[in-house]
């Protein structure tokens, strides 16, 4: 009895080592991630780059994780302090202190189902998985998936130990990179109160909808819109100006592809578009001029043009 | 925008943190005209893949590498050992509490050391661009990028070095 139980133990002891030392699959990998997201609880900080119409922007984030809900909050020396994040059942809910108001927007892509991008790579073998460099002195596997049809590079940290994603990046070609994350500190053994999941319950809810007929109000634009359909989902607005033209913009997705519209008032401005694997098209309607970005063809894109209402 | 600020810009000399400030809510108000100046006065050139390449490869190159990445193969049969030692170890632990008859073991936690960790390295430029195509291809980027790796983008914050996790307070 004692020899057999030495013995189980020592296999036991052997096959922790290989199971330490080799690099798993992208599918083992992808399991490994979505059994972690359900327990996994943690308190770190992370450094974000953006690349946007005004040039890079990095910032800062704090991070609670228990389970599948995420708080983010900002440091009290920022202006950015007034706001904090709730990211909880594939919704993303942002509450503004000053005036009360929770924003909710529907989470598609990101970091949340990292598992279900792996998973979709490891069937298409568009995914390599090594040993990755250390991120925040913890040691990772890194992952690489090329996007089909172009789409872009996603490139992919996991704690080795944890499996939760340390940092990110994508990459609009093999090496030009648009945005990412990076964990600076992380502290796997924070005790986090639930009270963090909680945003005030008496907060005025409004959706991207809203914020969209806000914005073309606010830009004497008509709020023209896809509406809502199935999968593809309005995740985000905001407005822009080009050279004097006021421009309503709406961000398109349904977790894997891809989809802006721009609204602004008809102009015959000549505009140049070149950026690989996307299609633009562009028309005019009721006064204002509309123009769809997306990696869809252009038949899908004149599709969706149709469906576009005020 | 202050004449004063885009001369300084001009001539790419420090700014003050008023001056930063000033440049920070200029472009977060969607001020183009100081990006429109600065682009046609200069012979812009954004930082370049090969110029980020380089730095990152020298920045990794005086980097302490982790521990656990600098073992050569004759370490890691070293550490293959040890394991393998600490497995025979707990196999007669485990065999000892068979004998005495299955009184429970409690396994004590350990904290997590939270390393310092060097900022990371990203250059900034000002990329954006007064041509309508440009811009909006520059918007779907940034968007794209945001919903690629779940995030989404406020302004710019300052970096908090040194700072405890004292997530209590967050």
């Amino acid at each position: 009895m004692r020899i057999r139980s030495g013995l189980i133990g020592v296999l036991l002891g052997l096959g922790g080592l290989s199971l330490a030392q080799s690099v798993p699959t992208a599918s083992e990998l992808a399991a490994r991630i979505e059994r972690a997201g359900k327990t996994v609880s943690y308190a770190a900080v992370r450094s974000i780059t953006i690349r946007s119409e005004r040039g890079n922007r990095t910032f800062e984030e704090r991070v609670l994780r228990s389970g599948d809900k995420m708080y983010l909050s900002y440091d009290s020396g920022t202006p950015y302090a007034d706001q904090q994040i709730y990211e909880v059942g594939g919704k993303r809910y942002t509450y503004t202190k000053s005036n009360n108001e929770l924003r909710v927007a529907p989470i598609r892509g990101g970091g949340l189902e990292t598992y279900k991008l792996l998973a979709e790579a490891a069937k298409k073998s568009a995914v390599k998985v090594t040993r990755g460099d250390a991120v925040a002195s913890r040691a990772t596997f890194f992952v690489e998936i090329a996007s089909d049809r172009g789409r872009g590079t996603h490139r992919i940290w996991i704690d080795r130990e944890k499996y939760v994603v340390l940092k990110r990046s994508f990459a609009v070609s093999s090496s030009e990179e648009i945005g990412g994350f990076e964990v600076l500190k992380i502290d796997f053994s924070a005790k986090i109160s639930s009270s963090k999941f909680k945003w005030p319950a008496k907060a005025k809810l409004i959706t991207v909808q809203d914020d969209v007929r806000r914005l073309a109000k606010e830009l004497s634009i008509k709020p023209m819109m896809i509406p809502d359909s199935g999968k593809m989902a309005l995740v985000s607005t905001g407005k822009m100006e080009v050279r004097g033209q006021n421009i309503l913009r709406q961000f398109y997705t349904d977790g894997e592809r891809r989809l802006s519209l721009f609204v602004m008032k008809q102009t015959d401005a000549e505009m140049r578009f070149s950026m690989r694997g996307v299609e633009v098209h562009r028309w005019n309607s009721g006064g204002m001029t509309l123009i769809l970005i997306g990696d869809y063809s252009e038949a899908e894109l004149k599709k969706f043009a149709s469906r576009v209402k005020a | 925008m202050n004449e004063k600020l885009y001369l300084k810009l001009k001539n790419e000399e420090p700014l003050t943190a008023a001056e930063h400030l000033e440049l920070e809510q200029a472009l977060e108000a969607g001020d183009q005209s100081l990006v429109a100046h600065y682009l046609a006065d200069q012979d812009f050139v954004e930082p370049s893949m090969a110029w980020r390449s380089s730095l990152n490869e020298k920045l990794r190159e005086i980097a302490p590498q982790p521990v656990a990445d600098k073992g050569s193969r004759f370490k890691w049969l070293g550490f293959g050992g040890l394991v393998a030692a600490s497995a025979v170890a707990c196999a007669a632990a485990v065999a000892m509490v068979f004998m005495k008859g299955g009184d429970s073991v409690e396994v004590g936690s350990s904290r997590q050391i939270v390393a310092e960790s060097e900022p990371s390295v990203s250059p900034d430029g000002l990329s954006g661009s007064s041509d309508f195509g440009s811009a909006l291809i520059a918007a779907h980027q940034s968007d794209t990028a945001q919903v690629s790796v779940g995030v989404r983008s406020p302004r710019s914050t300052p970096r908090m070095q040194n700072v405890k996790l004292d997530y209590n307070n967050w």
